[in-house]
């Protein structure tokens, strides 16, 4: 359980989002889940003009009993394709939440650094290396698998006609859909080599 | 840069036999007014003197009519820029009056306004409003007057004493108040509820400021912190300073020369009689200065013609100086620049041009050389000149280390302790920095005060009190008397009475019946006991045996009973002595919250008076002997030994000094003690100095004015909540709580927060809390 000083600070930091101005309304809403102060739910908003518009991201917020003298622990619940976001974990890649961590930061800024994170990716510190690879390699590939996968896990609005037909035409094969996407996605969308991994020899 | 040679002015000087506090000319530059105690004089400037014009006189009827005070003391003039025959002038009183020469009366006062409650220090025209009257008072408000309406005036407020008003040549609507907290704030006539802004310029009042006459982003300042500063006022920036100049004493007077950007002239509050000319890109020597003056010039302006000066001084010359006949100081200086570190570094700047001239050439030679080039000395501070400097580290020049001065100024302990063990420390101390004979006092001192204590005998400063008191207590009943001494016992319940008391007896009995007291000593500490013994059996007490008590805790319980409370109270007791009556019937009542030295003091009186009969003590005097040696370390220089050692003895030789010398030689220690930023010890010295002069330095300038550190905006009513921003602010950085208790700033970049959480948060980690700023704050 986190400590006294932790706990108030949470509470004034969801008084805070809660409060926050009517432009960061629906960017950025913040929950605490089962009435426990140490396990939040953040959701942020894609940022507009990126692949990720219009999808609606879970954050899985953990507070440590340090806080705030230690950065929170924030891993994406929704499954996101980006270069410093695990496309496996969620994990995300991003300097505040480890060593630049600073007391006076509160959710609300780091959620709304993580947004902006979702907008600008730095593939020179990657979290996932497929994704930067792709993300260098390949740049028009990887919006669109980001903008899929922000379809199919974040509920945007856009997808991507020819990653649908790929995947469709696979889980008639009879995989499972999410293993597919993942499988493609990790691939370069190249169906030969994702059959190679889902069904190996 | 020319100096005015075409100009045929010459400079003269007329008395007007009483002192002027201010002078102001009217738009043509070809009038000027004096002003006054009981002056107000109007005179002409022809080409070789000061004809008199007018003498203003003031109505007779002040004393008849209290709201037409008008009170003797004009402590400012001006004249109407607009209108050749209003003029305005401010006094002591508050009372502001305007003059119509066009009047056809003896007296020529047309108004008066009376809405200042305190001096008003400063009037002011409207460069080009010519109903708009500006003035400043003590009373801490500027206010704007309407000369059609006199019943219109609009009150500024502001949140100190205001020294100065001007109104901005540049901008229509805006004027500039000086404070006398150090800040400037800029006012906007149409909106008298807040400031546009505020600065801090100056450390102590602010005196005067002068907008620049061309350059409409400089503000000139200036104070008692003996500086005159230049601010960039650029809108939408915070000022800045851009240029400094320091004065040898504070600044009471400063004025732009016409057509010159970097040139100002000032004239000093006190000390320095002369008009000095700065050229702001050489802060440290005047350009040019007038020297002649006899008394302090209290105000001076700039005849319209960048040549002319026109001052007034204390002494009553109303003098016009031209700049021709100014000397340059730069001329006579050598461009050598000597200075010694707190720590006895000493550095030397030395011009080149002199250095080579030392090597070449011996001594006289050089001199001569450098008064052939004497004409380019000046001119070369505003080029680059060429020079060495040469730093001595301290170790080379050890007799000019201060560190025995900062170790002993550690070490030294003033309080707490029995004198002889704070005289033996001492000593130690002296010892180990090498100072045998501070050492050797330190010892000898402690001998005599701790062998006997009989030197309370020296607290003389109460002694026509005691007088009174005894005898007072002598006629009162026996019966209370004993029943002060039995709270006596309550308050410092393991009393020492085998000495103290004993003591006590023998320093009142000295007192009140010196032929007494040269005898020897009858009743030894048996028969004193046994007679108290007695005393106490008399009114059925249970008194449960003496116990011979150490005299050092005696001290102890003394100390902190007077270090905790009642410091105040005390202070005041011991120098008023004719009050000790008053005192003593006041703390009567007061008896439950006394601090056990009160009790013991005062309740001493009376029971010395009782037991005067019964002992007898020999008086020994030391404090000759203690004064002639303080008053030897004091002239030697060195107040540290001469403040430690009143201090350390306390009321025992405090009497024997004049008020005045002591007060002079602790503000000496406290100042050496600032210097080397021991300012722990300073405050020490400040608490424990019971000189009312020097008690005051913990009592002044104690508001912290704080502003929100989200948009800049000055917090007056609600220190710590922004109404702009809606927030606290200076919250802690990392609960993000008002921090009660203590606070911990970077002096760096102005964060911080509760004490225990920086601590943590500095455990781990090197960067300010904050992260946005990133500074690497040092903290402890």
């Amino acid at each position: 359980m986190a400590t006294n000083m932790a706990n108030t600070r949470i509470q004034r930091e969801l008084a805070e989002v809660a409060r926050a101005s009517d432009s960061e309304k629906g960017i950025v809403s913040l929950e605490a889940l089962d009435g426990r102060l140490d396990h939040l739910l953040g959701v942020i908003m894609g940022p507009p003009g990126s692949p990720y518009d219009g999808g609606t991201f879970k954050l899985d917020i953990h507070i440590p009993v340090e806080y705030p003298f230690k950065p929170p622990i924030i891993k994406f619940a929704t499954k996101v394709w980006h270069p410093n976001v695990s496309s496996a974990s969620g994990a995300i890649c991003l300097d505040i939440l480890k060593t630049n961590w600073a007391a006076a930061m509160t959710l609300r800024t780091v959620m709304i650094s993580i947004q902006a994170l979702l907008g600008s990716p730095v593939a020179d510190d990657p979290q996932d290396a497929i994704v930067a690879g792709q993300f260098k390699s390949q740049r028009s590939l990887f919006d669109q698998t980001a903008r899929y996968w922000a379809h199919i896990h974040a509920g945007a609005p856009t997808s991507v006609a020819v990653m649908d037909q790929k995947v469709a035409q696979m889980v008639q094969m009879g995989f499972r859909e999410s293993d597919v996407q993942d499988n493609l996605s990790w691939n370069g969308w190249d169906v030969e080599k994702a059959l190679e991994k889902l069904a190996p020899g | 840069m020319d100096i005015g040679a075409d100009s045929k002015a010459s400079s003269f000087s007329i008395n007007l036999e009483s002192p002027i506090k201010a002078v102001a000319l009217n738009r043509a530059g070809t009038q000027v007014v004096a002003a006054g105690r009981n002056l107000l004089r109007i005179f002409s400037i022809n080409e070789n003197g000061f004809v008199e014009q007018e003498s203003l006189r003031f109505s007779n009827n002040n004393r008849s009519n209290p709201t037409n005070q008008l009170g003797g003391q004009c402590t400012d003039v001006a004249w109407n820029l607009n209108d050749e025959n209003i003029l305005a002038s401010s006094t002591t009183t508050g009372a502001v009056a305007i003059w119509n020469l066009s009047m056809n009366a003896v007296v020529k006062q047309d108004m008066i306004f009376t809405e200042h409650r305190r001096t008003a220090n400063r009037v002011c025209f409207h460069p080009t409003e010519v109903h708009s009257l500006l003035s400043g008072s003590q009373d801490a408000s500027a206010i704007l007057f309407d000369l059609r309406n006199r019943e219109h005036c609009t009150i500024f407020r502001c949140e100190e004493a205001v020294r100065d008003v001007r109104f901005s040549p540049h901008q229509y609507f805006e004027f500039v108040v000086c404070l006398e907290n150090g800040n400037v704030q800029i006012f906007d006539m149409r909106n008298a509820d807040t400031c546009v802004r505020e600065f801090t310029c100056h450390a102590g009042p602010v005196f005067q400021s002068h907008f620049h006459p061309t350059d409409k982003t400089l503000l000139a300042t200036c104070g008692r912190d003996k500086c005159i500063k230049v601010w960039n006022i650029l809108e939408n920036k915070n000022p800045s300073l851009e240029y400094t100049v320091s004065t040898i004493a504070p600044t009471g007077c400063i004025a732009w020369r016409p057509g010159h950007d970097t040139h100002i002239a000032s004239t000093a509050l006190t000390t320095d009689f002369s008009i000095s000319i700065w050229d702001l890109r050489r802060p440290f020597v005047p350009f040019a200065s007038f020297e002649k003056q006899t008394d302090l010039v209290t105000c001076l302006v700039w005849k319209l013609d960048p040549n002319i000066i026109i001052s007034g001084s204390r002494d009553g010359l109303l003098s016009q100086f031209v700049t021709k006949d100014a000397c340059r100081p730069a001329d006579k200086l050598n461009p050598v620049g000597l200075d010694i570190g707190s720590s006895g570094d000493l550095a030397l700047a030395c011009s080149n041009r002199i250095l080579q001239g030392y090597g070449r050439k011996s001594g006289k030679q050089k001199l001569q050389n450098m008064f052939k080039e004497e004409l380019s000395i000046a001119e070369e501070f505003r080029l680059n000149a060429t020079s060495k400097l040469l730093l001595y580290p301290y170790e080379d020049v050890p007799s000019l280390s201060m560190e025995w001065f900062v170790e002993s100024a550690k070490g030294y302990l003033l309080y707490g302790r029995s004198v002889a063990e704070l005289c033996a420390n001492n000593a130690d101390v002296a010892e180990r920095n090498g100072r045998n004979q501070v050492a050797q006092v330190w010892r000898i001192v402690g001998f005599l005060y701790a062998s006997s204590d009989n030197n309370r005998n020296q607290k003389s400063g109460h002694s026509s009190g005691d007088n009174r008191v005894s005898q007072r207590h002598l006629s009162e009943g026996r019966r209370e008397e004993l029943l002060h001494v039995l709270r006596f016992d309550d308050a410092t319940s393991e009393a020492p009475y085998s000495d103290n008391i004993f003591h006590r007896n023998t320093r009142n009995l000295s007192t009140r019946e010196p032929s007494l007291a040269m005898e020897p000593t009858s009743g030894n500490a048996g028969d004193f006991l046994f007679n108290e013994q007695t005393v106490f059996e008399e009114v059925d007490t249970p008194f449960t045996g003496v116990e011979t008590m150490v005299d050092e805790d005696a001290w102890q319980l003394q100390t902190e009973g007077f270090q905790l409370r009642h410091e105040l109270p005390d202070r005041s007791d011991s120098h008023i002595d004719g009050l000790a009556t008053k005192d003593i019937n006041r703390d009567r009542n007061r008896s439950g919250s006394l601090g056990p030295d009160d009790h013991s003091y005062e309740d001493a009186l009376r029971f010395g008076s009782m037991t005067a009969l019964l002992t007898r003590g020999p008086t020994l005097d030391f404090s000759q002997l203690v004064q002639e040696t303080v008053h030897f370390y004091a002239e030697q220089g060195d107040p540290q030994t001469a403040v430690s050692l009143i201090l350390v003895l306390g009321e025992r030789i405090r009497s024997h000094f004049k008020e005045a010398l002591l007060e002079a030689w602790m503000l000496d220690y406290i100042d050496l003690l600032s210097h080397f930023q021991l300012f722990t010890v300073a405050n020490e010295v400040i608490k424990l100095s019971h000189v009312s002069a020097v008690g005051e330095l913990n009592q002044q300038s104690t508001t912290v004015y704080t502003s929100c550190n989200n948009c800049g905006k000055h917090l007056h009513k609600t220190s710590w909540y922004c109404t702009n921003c809606k927030k606290l602010t200076n919250c802690c950085s990392i609960c993000q709580l008002p921090v009660r208790g203590l606070y911990v700033w970077c002096q760096g970049c102005q964060h911080g927060g509760h004490l225990e959480h920086m601590e943590q948060w500095f455990r781990h980690s090197l960067q300010c809390p904050t992260g946005s700023c990133g500074h690497y704050c040092e903290f402890i």
